[in-house]
Protein backbone atom coordinates (compact mmCIF):
# COMPACT_ATOMS: atom_id res chain seq x y z
CA UNK A 1 0.00 0.00 0.00
CA UNK A 2 3.28 2.23 -0.19
CA UNK A 3 2.16 3.23 -3.80
CA UNK A 4 -0.88 4.05 -2.78
CA UNK A 5 -0.07 6.39 -0.04
CA UNK A 6 2.44 8.08 -2.25
CA UNK A 7 -0.20 8.33 -4.73
CA UNK A 8 -2.67 10.08 -2.10
CA UNK A 9 0.04 12.04 -0.90
CA UNK A 10 0.52 12.90 -5.10
CA UNK A 11 -2.89 14.02 -5.52
CA UNK A 12 -3.88 15.14 -2.34
CA UNK A 13 -0.30 16.59 -0.90
CA UNK A 14 -1.15 14.41 2.54
CA UNK A 15 -2.79 10.81 3.64
CA UNK A 16 -5.59 11.28 4.95
CA UNK A 17 -5.12 10.05 8.63
CA UNK A 18 -8.32 7.73 8.81
CA UNK A 19 -5.93 5.34 5.96
CA UNK A 20 -2.72 5.86 8.48
CA UNK A 21 -4.66 4.50 10.96
CA UNK A 22 -5.50 1.25 8.94
CA UNK A 23 -2.51 0.95 8.00
CA UNK A 24 -1.29 -1.59 10.78
CA UNK A 25 -3.08 -4.32 8.71
CA UNK A 26 -2.20 -4.21 4.74
CA UNK A 27 -5.12 -6.72 3.89
CA UNK A 28 -8.19 -4.36 6.29
CA UNK A 29 -6.76 -1.31 4.44
CA UNK A 30 -6.58 -2.32 0.59
CA UNK A 31 -10.11 -3.82 1.43
CA UNK A 32 -11.31 -0.57 3.20
CA UNK A 33 -9.58 1.39 0.31
CA UNK A 34 -11.38 -1.13 -2.41
CA UNK A 35 -14.87 -0.78 -1.26
CA UNK A 36 -14.75 2.73 -0.73
CA UNK A 37 -13.33 3.06 -3.98
CA UNK A 38 -16.52 1.10 -5.78
CA UNK A 39 -18.78 2.63 -3.77
CA UNK A 40 -17.62 6.19 -5.36
CA UNK A 41 -16.85 5.34 -8.33
CA UNK A 42 -20.05 2.73 -8.93
CA UNK A 43 -22.55 4.38 -8.02
CA UNK A 44 -24.96 3.69 -10.42
CA UNK A 45 -26.64 7.58 -10.49
CA UNK A 46 -25.23 9.34 -7.58
CA UNK A 47 -22.70 11.95 -8.52
CA UNK A 48 -19.85 12.61 -6.23
CA UNK A 49 -21.50 15.81 -5.04
CA UNK A 50 -24.16 13.23 -3.80
CA UNK A 51 -22.06 10.71 -2.36
CA UNK A 52 -20.14 13.31 -0.01
CA UNK A 53 -23.28 14.80 0.83
CA UNK A 54 -24.63 11.33 2.49
CA UNK A 55 -21.62 11.30 4.13
CA UNK A 56 -21.41 14.66 5.81
CA UNK A 57 -24.94 14.54 6.62
CA UNK A 58 -24.45 10.99 8.36
CA UNK A 59 -21.49 11.98 9.76
CA UNK A 60 -23.01 15.24 11.28
CA UNK A 61 -25.82 12.49 12.94
CA UNK A 62 -23.48 10.73 14.12
CA UNK A 63 -21.33 13.44 15.45
CA UNK A 64 -18.21 12.18 14.49
CA UNK A 65 -15.95 14.87 14.27
CA UNK A 66 -12.92 13.30 11.49
CA UNK A 67 -15.70 12.84 8.91
CA UNK A 68 -17.81 15.88 9.68
CA UNK A 69 -14.84 17.50 8.90
CA UNK A 70 -13.40 15.44 6.04
CA UNK A 71 -16.74 15.20 4.09
CA UNK A 72 -17.86 18.51 5.17
CA UNK A 73 -14.60 20.01 3.42
CA UNK A 74 -15.38 17.67 0.31
CA UNK A 75 -18.44 19.38 0.13
CA UNK A 76 -17.42 22.78 0.05
CA UNK A 77 -14.86 22.09 -2.66
CA UNK A 78 -17.42 20.31 -5.04
CA UNK A 79 -20.47 22.11 -4.35
CA UNK A 80 -20.09 25.27 -2.81
CA UNK A 81 -19.10 27.31 1.06
CA UNK A 82 -22.71 27.15 1.80
CA UNK A 83 -24.03 23.79 0.92
CA UNK A 84 -20.90 22.42 2.46
CA UNK A 85 -22.00 24.25 5.90
CA UNK A 86 -25.77 23.85 5.58
CA UNK A 87 -24.67 19.93 4.93
CA UNK A 88 -22.25 19.67 8.45
CA UNK A 89 -25.04 21.83 10.68
CA UNK A 90 -28.53 20.93 9.20
CA UNK A 91 -29.12 19.63 5.81
CA UNK A 92 -32.97 20.76 6.10
CA UNK A 93 -31.59 24.49 5.46
CA UNK A 94 -30.39 23.68 1.91
CA UNK A 95 -32.70 24.34 -0.65
CA UNK A 96 -32.72 20.69 -2.53
CA UNK A 97 -34.74 19.38 -5.13
CA UNK A 98 -36.80 16.88 -3.53
CA UNK A 99 -34.50 14.02 -5.36
CA UNK A 100 -31.69 15.14 -2.77
CA UNK A 101 -33.80 15.85 0.13
CA UNK A 102 -35.45 12.39 0.16
CA UNK A 103 -31.83 10.95 -0.54
CA UNK A 104 -30.78 12.55 2.79
CA UNK A 105 -33.72 11.95 4.59
CA UNK A 106 -33.40 8.09 4.12
CA UNK A 107 -29.83 8.32 4.92
CA UNK A 108 -30.76 9.98 7.89
CA UNK A 109 -33.01 7.69 8.86
CA UNK A 110 -31.37 5.04 8.31
CA UNK A 111 -28.96 6.26 10.70
CA UNK A 112 -31.10 7.48 13.51
CA UNK A 113 -33.45 4.99 13.58
CA UNK A 114 -32.75 2.19 11.23
CA UNK A 115 -35.48 0.17 12.61
CA UNK A 116 -37.77 2.20 11.55
CA UNK A 117 -37.36 1.81 7.64
CA UNK A 118 -40.16 0.47 6.39
CA UNK A 119 -41.38 -0.12 2.42
CA UNK A 120 -43.06 3.91 2.37
CA UNK A 121 -39.53 4.84 2.49
CA UNK A 122 -38.62 3.06 -0.05
CA UNK A 123 -41.65 4.05 -1.92
CA UNK A 124 -40.63 7.58 -1.78
CA UNK A 125 -37.02 7.34 -2.88
CA UNK A 126 -38.64 5.66 -6.29
CA UNK A 127 -41.39 8.48 -6.23
CA UNK A 128 -38.19 10.93 -6.18
CA UNK A 129 -36.37 9.21 -9.19
CA UNK A 130 -34.32 6.19 -8.11
CA UNK A 131 -34.80 3.00 -8.77
CA UNK A 132 -33.71 -0.20 -6.80
CA UNK A 133 -29.89 -0.33 -7.42
CA UNK A 134 -30.08 3.28 -6.60
CA UNK A 135 -31.62 2.72 -3.05
CA UNK A 136 -28.71 -0.32 -2.66
CA UNK A 137 -26.42 2.76 -3.44
CA UNK A 138 -27.70 5.00 -0.82
CA UNK A 139 -27.83 2.68 1.95
CA UNK A 140 -24.12 1.33 1.14
CA UNK A 141 -23.07 4.93 1.34
CA UNK A 142 -24.84 5.85 4.22
CA UNK A 143 -23.95 2.26 6.12
CA UNK A 144 -20.64 2.82 4.89
CA UNK A 145 -20.11 6.04 6.46
CA UNK A 146 -21.61 5.12 9.85
CA UNK A 147 -19.40 2.12 9.95
CA UNK A 148 -16.46 4.47 9.62
CA UNK A 149 -18.02 7.26 12.00
CA UNK A 150 -18.06 4.65 14.56
CA UNK A 151 -14.24 3.52 14.26
CA UNK A 152 -13.31 7.15 14.45
CA UNK A 153 -15.08 7.78 17.45
CA UNK A 154 -13.94 4.51 18.97
CA UNK A 155 -10.14 5.62 18.24
CA UNK A 156 -10.12 8.84 18.74
CA UNK A 157 -9.25 9.54 14.89
CA UNK A 158 -8.21 13.28 13.96
CA UNK A 159 -8.37 14.77 10.89
CA UNK A 160 -5.47 16.41 9.26
CA UNK A 161 -5.34 20.01 9.84
CA UNK A 162 -5.37 21.05 6.59
CA UNK A 163 -8.99 19.69 6.03
CA UNK A 164 -9.59 23.03 8.31
CA UNK A 165 -7.96 25.29 5.81
CA UNK A 166 -9.35 23.88 2.62
CA UNK A 167 -11.29 25.58 0.55
CA UNK A 168 -13.02 27.09 3.08
CA UNK A 169 -13.80 30.62 1.32
CA UNK A 170 -14.28 29.18 -2.01
CA UNK A 171 -15.48 26.81 -4.08
CA UNK A 172 -12.65 26.81 -6.73
CA UNK A 173 -12.88 24.09 -8.75
CA UNK A 174 -9.49 24.70 -10.03
CA UNK A 175 -7.85 24.54 -6.88
CA UNK A 176 -9.15 21.04 -5.52
CA UNK A 177 -6.78 18.77 -6.77
CA UNK A 178 -3.79 21.19 -5.22
CA UNK A 179 -1.76 19.83 -2.29
CA UNK A 180 -3.97 21.01 -0.18
CA UNK A 181 -1.72 23.08 2.01
CA UNK A 182 -0.65 25.12 -0.51
CA UNK A 183 -4.45 26.15 -0.94
CA UNK A 184 -3.90 28.63 2.05
CA UNK A 185 -1.86 30.78 -0.15
CA UNK A 186 -4.54 31.89 -3.01
CA UNK A 187 -2.96 33.99 -5.62
CA UNK A 188 -2.89 37.34 -3.99
CA UNK A 189 0.12 39.56 -3.06
CA UNK A 190 3.26 40.54 -4.61
CA UNK A 191 4.83 37.09 -4.71
CA UNK A 192 4.72 35.46 -8.01
CA UNK A 193 4.18 32.46 -7.93
CA UNK A 194 2.44 32.17 -4.49
CA UNK A 195 3.00 28.45 -4.65
CA UNK A 196 4.71 25.77 -6.21
CA UNK A 197 4.39 22.50 -7.62
CA UNK A 198 6.56 19.99 -6.05
CA UNK A 199 9.66 20.00 -8.37
CA UNK A 200 12.52 18.30 -8.99
CA UNK A 201 15.87 19.63 -8.32
CA UNK A 202 18.75 20.21 -11.02
CA UNK A 203 21.49 19.16 -8.63
CA UNK A 204 19.64 16.23 -6.44
CA UNK A 205 17.01 14.66 -8.62
CA UNK A 206 16.24 12.72 -5.50
CA UNK A 207 15.01 16.22 -3.49
CA UNK A 208 12.02 17.80 -4.33
CA UNK A 209 11.39 21.37 -3.32
CA UNK A 210 7.56 23.23 -2.60
CA UNK A 211 7.08 26.77 -1.55
CA UNK A 212 4.28 28.20 0.25
CA UNK A 213 2.72 31.50 1.15
CA UNK A 214 1.04 30.55 4.62
CA UNK A 215 -1.14 33.40 5.56
CA UNK A 216 -0.96 34.98 9.26
CA UNK A 217 -2.02 38.01 10.43
CA UNK A 218 -4.23 40.09 7.92
CA UNK A 219 -2.20 41.33 5.32
CA UNK A 220 0.98 38.74 6.41
CA UNK A 221 1.97 35.86 4.46
CA UNK A 222 4.60 33.78 5.74
CA UNK A 223 7.00 32.54 3.04
CA UNK A 224 7.54 28.27 3.87
CA UNK A 225 10.09 26.44 1.90
CA UNK A 226 10.14 22.80 2.15
CA UNK A 227 12.41 20.05 0.71
CA UNK A 228 12.08 15.93 1.30
CA UNK A 229 13.46 13.42 -0.27
CA UNK A 230 11.23 12.65 -3.78
CA UNK A 231 10.22 9.13 -2.85
CA UNK A 232 8.73 10.60 1.22
CA UNK A 233 5.73 8.62 1.97
CA UNK A 234 6.17 8.53 5.88
CA UNK A 235 6.33 11.70 8.05
CA UNK A 236 7.98 10.66 10.82
CA UNK A 237 8.61 13.68 14.06
CA UNK A 238 12.15 12.47 14.04
CA UNK A 239 12.94 13.04 10.43
CA UNK A 240 11.12 16.21 10.45
CA UNK A 241 12.86 19.62 10.62
CA UNK A 242 12.34 23.18 10.82
CA UNK A 243 15.25 26.10 10.61
CA UNK A 244 14.22 29.33 12.24
CA UNK A 245 17.23 31.68 10.55
CA UNK A 246 18.64 34.91 13.06
CA UNK A 247 18.29 38.42 13.67
CA UNK A 248 19.43 39.90 10.52
CA UNK A 249 19.09 38.01 7.71
CA UNK A 250 16.30 35.57 5.85
CA UNK A 251 16.27 31.72 5.85
CA UNK A 252 16.02 30.68 2.54
CA UNK A 253 19.41 32.65 0.82
CA UNK A 254 21.33 31.23 3.66
CA UNK A 255 20.46 27.64 4.59
CA UNK A 256 18.88 26.90 1.06
CA UNK A 257 21.88 29.31 -0.48
CA UNK A 258 23.54 26.34 -3.16
CA UNK A 259 27.28 26.17 -2.82
CA UNK A 260 29.07 24.03 -4.72
CA UNK A 261 25.80 23.00 -6.12
CA UNK A 262 24.51 22.11 -2.06
CA UNK A 263 22.81 24.20 0.56
CA UNK A 264 22.39 22.36 4.10
CA UNK A 265 19.04 22.38 3.41
CA UNK A 266 19.53 19.93 0.44
CA UNK A 267 22.28 17.74 2.94
CA UNK A 268 20.11 17.10 5.21
CA UNK A 269 17.01 16.58 2.90
CA UNK A 270 19.19 13.92 0.83
CA UNK A 271 19.77 11.78 4.45
CA UNK A 272 16.26 11.08 4.57
CA UNK A 273 14.45 14.01 6.46
CA UNK A 274 11.68 16.67 5.57
CA UNK A 275 12.99 20.03 6.08
CA UNK A 276 11.22 23.17 6.34
CA UNK A 277 12.40 26.61 6.22
CA UNK A 278 10.65 29.90 7.32
CA UNK A 279 11.72 33.55 6.51
CA UNK A 280 10.27 35.62 9.34
CA UNK A 281 7.54 38.34 8.96
CA UNK A 282 9.68 41.44 7.54
CA UNK A 283 12.31 39.15 6.51
CA UNK A 284 13.55 37.55 3.06
CA UNK A 285 10.14 36.97 0.52
CA UNK A 286 7.72 37.18 4.13
CA UNK A 287 5.34 40.16 4.13
CA UNK A 288 6.42 42.98 6.25
CA UNK A 289 3.54 44.43 8.77
CA UNK A 290 2.76 47.94 8.27
CA UNK A 291 4.39 50.21 10.05
CA UNK A 292 6.46 50.23 12.94
CA UNK A 293 7.76 46.53 12.29
CA UNK A 294 9.58 46.88 16.42
CA UNK A 295 8.39 43.96 18.84
CA UNK A 296 9.60 40.91 17.03
CA UNK A 297 7.14 39.44 19.64
CA UNK A 298 4.36 40.10 16.86
CA UNK A 299 6.24 37.22 14.90
CA UNK A 300 5.25 35.16 17.21
CA UNK A 301 1.86 35.41 15.89
CA UNK A 302 3.00 34.11 12.98
CA UNK A 303 3.50 30.82 14.92
CA UNK A 304 0.14 30.80 16.32
CA UNK A 305 -1.88 31.35 13.28
CA UNK A 306 -0.98 29.89 10.47
CA UNK A 307 -1.43 25.56 9.86
CA UNK A 308 1.20 24.68 7.03
CA UNK A 309 1.79 21.57 6.00
CA UNK A 310 1.66 19.20 8.92
CA UNK A 311 2.25 16.20 8.27
CA UNK A 312 3.45 15.70 11.64
CA UNK A 313 3.43 17.38 14.54
CA UNK A 314 6.85 17.16 16.99
CA UNK A 315 9.90 17.50 15.24
CA UNK A 316 13.90 18.55 15.45
CA UNK A 317 14.21 22.46 14.59
CA UNK A 318 17.69 23.75 13.84
CA UNK A 319 17.75 27.67 15.33
CA UNK A 320 20.34 29.93 14.26
CA UNK A 321 20.34 32.70 16.63
CA UNK A 322 22.22 35.70 16.36
CA UNK A 323 22.26 38.33 19.20
CA UNK A 324 18.38 37.79 20.64
CA UNK A 325 17.51 35.71 17.83
CA UNK A 326 17.00 32.51 19.76
CA UNK A 327 13.83 34.98 20.21
CA UNK A 328 12.85 35.59 16.79
CA UNK A 329 13.61 31.42 16.85
CA UNK A 330 11.02 31.33 19.14
CA UNK A 331 8.64 32.85 16.73
CA UNK A 332 7.03 29.98 14.26
CA UNK A 333 7.92 26.96 14.96
CA UNK A 334 5.00 24.62 15.84
CA UNK A 335 3.27 22.48 13.10
CA UNK A 336 0.71 21.94 15.50
CA UNK A 337 -2.11 19.52 14.10
CA UNK A 338 -2.49 15.92 14.18
CA UNK A 339 0.27 13.27 13.28
CA UNK B 1 13.22 27.95 19.18
CA UNK B 2 15.03 27.75 22.42
CA UNK B 3 11.88 29.43 24.01
CA UNK B 4 9.33 27.75 21.80
CA UNK B 5 10.60 24.53 23.31
CA UNK B 6 10.54 25.39 26.73
CA UNK B 7 6.33 26.51 26.18
CA UNK B 8 5.66 23.55 23.60
CA UNK B 9 7.53 20.27 24.95
CA UNK B 10 5.52 18.20 23.32
CA UNK B 11 5.53 19.64 19.82
CA UNK B 12 9.70 19.69 19.45
CA UNK B 13 12.05 16.22 19.64
CA UNK B 14 15.09 17.81 19.58
CA UNK B 15 16.90 21.10 19.44
CA UNK B 16 19.90 22.36 17.67
CA UNK B 17 20.99 25.93 18.64
CA UNK B 18 23.30 26.92 16.19
CA UNK B 19 26.14 29.74 17.41
CA UNK B 20 23.06 30.16 20.44
CA UNK B 21 22.43 33.96 21.96
CA UNK B 22 22.41 34.57 25.86
CA UNK B 23 22.83 37.16 28.31
CA UNK B 24 25.24 39.78 26.51
CA UNK B 25 28.73 41.26 28.47
CA UNK B 26 30.59 42.17 25.47
CA UNK B 27 28.16 45.01 22.87
CA UNK B 28 26.50 43.56 20.02
CA UNK B 29 27.99 43.81 16.40
CA UNK B 30 24.53 44.16 15.11
CA UNK B 31 22.86 46.66 17.54
CA UNK B 32 22.81 50.33 15.95
CA UNK B 33 23.51 53.38 17.85
CA UNK B 34 20.80 55.65 18.80
CA UNK B 35 17.27 54.74 19.26
CA UNK B 36 15.89 51.98 17.26
CA UNK B 37 13.22 52.66 14.21
CA UNK B 38 11.70 50.04 12.93
CA UNK B 39 14.61 48.78 10.48
CA UNK B 40 18.25 49.14 10.77
CA UNK B 41 19.68 48.97 7.20
CA UNK B 42 23.06 46.69 6.34
CA UNK B 43 24.79 47.85 3.73
CA UNK B 44 27.19 45.13 1.61
CA UNK B 45 30.71 45.97 3.22
CA UNK B 46 29.33 46.06 6.42
CA UNK B 47 28.02 42.78 6.21
CA UNK B 48 30.92 41.32 4.80
CA UNK B 49 33.41 43.23 8.00
CA UNK B 50 30.39 42.30 10.11
CA UNK B 51 31.22 38.20 8.97
CA UNK B 52 35.03 38.44 9.49
CA UNK B 53 35.02 39.55 12.54
CA UNK B 54 37.51 38.14 14.69
CA UNK B 55 38.83 36.13 11.78
CA UNK B 56 42.57 36.26 12.34
CA UNK B 57 44.01 38.22 9.62
CA UNK B 58 46.29 35.86 7.75
CA UNK B 59 43.43 33.47 7.41
CA UNK B 60 40.63 35.93 6.44
CA UNK B 61 41.45 35.73 2.53
CA UNK B 62 40.91 32.20 2.91
CA UNK B 63 37.56 31.63 5.16
CA UNK B 64 34.90 32.24 2.60
CA UNK B 65 35.34 29.95 -0.93
CA UNK B 66 35.73 32.39 -3.92
CA UNK B 67 32.02 33.70 -4.77
CA UNK B 68 30.50 32.22 -2.08
CA UNK B 69 30.47 36.00 -0.28
CA UNK B 70 29.23 36.98 -3.31
CA UNK B 71 26.46 34.23 -4.45
CA UNK B 72 25.32 35.18 -0.61
CA UNK B 73 25.08 38.91 -0.90
CA UNK B 74 23.41 38.54 -4.43
CA UNK B 75 20.84 36.17 -2.64
CA UNK B 76 20.28 38.24 0.33
CA UNK B 77 20.15 42.01 -0.77
CA UNK B 78 17.76 40.62 -3.94
CA UNK B 79 15.12 40.29 -1.00
CA UNK B 80 14.47 43.82 -0.30
CA UNK B 81 13.74 45.90 -3.23
CA UNK B 82 12.65 49.15 -1.61
CA UNK B 83 16.96 48.66 0.41
CA UNK B 84 18.32 48.32 -3.11
CA UNK B 85 16.87 51.88 -4.24
CA UNK B 86 18.76 53.28 -1.24
CA UNK B 87 21.90 54.93 -1.25
CA UNK B 88 24.68 52.80 -0.49
CA UNK B 89 21.89 50.15 -1.63
CA UNK B 90 21.13 48.58 1.92
CA UNK B 91 19.39 45.29 3.31
CA UNK B 92 16.42 46.52 5.55
CA UNK B 93 16.18 44.41 9.01
CA UNK B 94 13.18 44.19 11.33
CA UNK B 95 14.83 45.76 14.97
CA UNK B 96 12.16 43.60 16.56
CA UNK B 97 15.17 41.53 17.93
CA UNK B 98 17.37 44.26 19.07
CA UNK B 99 14.04 45.76 20.96
CA UNK B 100 14.45 42.47 22.62
CA UNK B 101 18.25 41.74 22.88
CA UNK B 102 18.25 45.96 24.63
CA UNK B 103 15.06 44.55 27.31
CA UNK B 104 16.55 40.70 27.57
CA UNK B 105 19.78 39.52 26.62
CA UNK B 106 22.46 42.98 27.14
CA UNK B 107 20.00 43.71 29.99
CA UNK B 108 21.43 40.79 31.59
CA UNK B 109 18.41 38.87 31.93
CA UNK B 110 17.74 36.00 30.44
CA UNK B 111 14.89 35.36 27.71
CA UNK B 112 13.30 31.55 28.38
CA UNK B 113 14.66 29.47 31.49
CA UNK B 114 16.66 26.95 29.97
CA UNK B 115 15.74 24.25 32.76
CA UNK B 116 12.37 24.26 30.94
CA UNK B 117 14.21 22.36 28.01
CA UNK B 118 13.63 18.91 28.43
CA UNK B 119 14.22 17.35 25.14
CA UNK B 120 18.12 16.70 23.38
CA UNK B 121 19.50 19.60 22.67
CA UNK B 122 23.02 20.44 20.61
CA UNK B 123 24.91 23.88 20.71
CA UNK B 124 27.12 23.94 18.40
CA UNK B 125 29.66 26.86 18.01
CA UNK B 126 32.35 27.95 15.37
CA UNK B 127 35.62 29.77 17.38
CA UNK B 128 35.45 33.00 15.44
CA UNK B 129 32.20 33.79 16.00
CA UNK B 130 31.91 37.36 17.83
CA UNK B 131 28.47 38.05 16.96
CA UNK B 132 27.51 35.45 19.59
CA UNK B 133 30.41 34.87 21.71
CA UNK B 134 31.80 31.24 22.95
CA UNK B 135 30.99 32.49 26.54
CA UNK B 136 27.64 32.58 25.72
CA UNK B 137 27.10 28.81 24.39
CA UNK B 138 29.27 27.99 27.67
CA UNK B 139 27.31 29.82 30.12
CA UNK B 140 23.98 28.66 28.56
CA UNK B 141 25.17 24.41 28.56
CA UNK B 142 25.35 24.25 32.41
CA UNK B 143 22.00 25.78 32.56
CA UNK B 144 20.41 23.16 30.12
CA UNK B 145 20.15 20.39 33.31
CA UNK B 146 16.99 19.16 32.01
CA UNK B 147 18.03 18.45 28.70
CA UNK B 148 18.79 14.47 27.83
CA UNK B 149 21.95 13.96 26.63
CA UNK B 150 23.12 17.31 25.64
CA UNK B 151 26.01 18.36 23.77
CA UNK B 152 28.23 21.34 22.97
CA UNK B 153 30.14 21.28 20.08
CA UNK B 154 33.20 23.85 19.46
CA UNK B 155 34.49 23.92 15.59
CA UNK B 156 37.95 25.26 14.90
CA UNK B 157 38.21 27.89 12.44
CA UNK B 158 34.95 29.42 11.57
CA UNK B 159 32.96 32.14 12.51
CA UNK B 160 28.95 32.66 13.28
CA UNK B 161 28.72 32.45 9.29
CA UNK B 162 30.55 28.98 8.97
CA UNK B 163 27.60 27.28 7.37
CA UNK B 164 28.74 29.25 4.61
CA UNK B 165 32.55 29.22 5.25
CA UNK B 166 35.01 26.24 4.28
CA UNK B 167 34.71 24.19 7.03
CA UNK B 168 30.78 24.08 6.70
CA UNK B 169 30.85 20.35 6.20
CA UNK B 170 31.99 20.44 9.90
CA UNK B 171 28.83 21.61 11.24
CA UNK B 172 26.68 19.76 8.50
CA UNK B 173 28.31 16.43 9.88
CA UNK B 174 28.14 17.35 13.70
CA UNK B 175 24.31 18.38 13.73
CA UNK B 176 23.39 15.78 11.35
CA UNK B 177 25.04 13.05 14.05
CA UNK B 178 23.27 14.83 16.22
CA UNK B 179 19.59 14.39 14.70
CA UNK B 180 20.03 10.99 13.20
CA UNK B 181 20.51 9.58 16.78
CA UNK B 182 16.71 10.29 16.73
CA UNK B 183 14.97 6.98 15.94
CA UNK B 184 18.11 4.82 16.76
CA UNK B 185 17.11 4.47 20.19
Amino acid sequence: MDAYFKKCDEKLGFVPNVLKAFAFDDAKLQAFVDYRQELVQNAASLSKLEIEMIATVVSSQNRCFYCITAHGNAVRQLGGPVLGEMMVMNYRAARLDKRQRAMLDFAVKLTTQPWEVEEEDRARLRRAGFNDRDIWDIASVAAFYNMTNRLASATDMRPNSVYHGQASDSGDREDKMRPVYLLTAAHRGRHSPRTSAPRRLGANPKVVMEEMMVPSEPGIEIYVRNKRPADMTAFRPERTLLFVHGATYPAHTSFDLKLDGMSWMDYIAARGYDVYLLDLRGYGKSDAPAGDGRSTRRQCADRARRRPPSRTSPRSSISFSSAAASRASTCWAGRGGPR
Amino acid sequence: MATYTTQNPGKVERLVLYAPAWIRTTPSLSRPAGPLGAYRTVAREQAQSRWLTGVPEDKKATLIPAGWFETWADATFATDPVGAKMTPPALRAPNGVQQDGDEFFSAGKPYYDPAKITVPTLLVHAEWDRDTPAYMAQTLFPLLVNAPGKRYVQLPEGTHTIMMEKNRLMLFEAVQAFLDESGKS
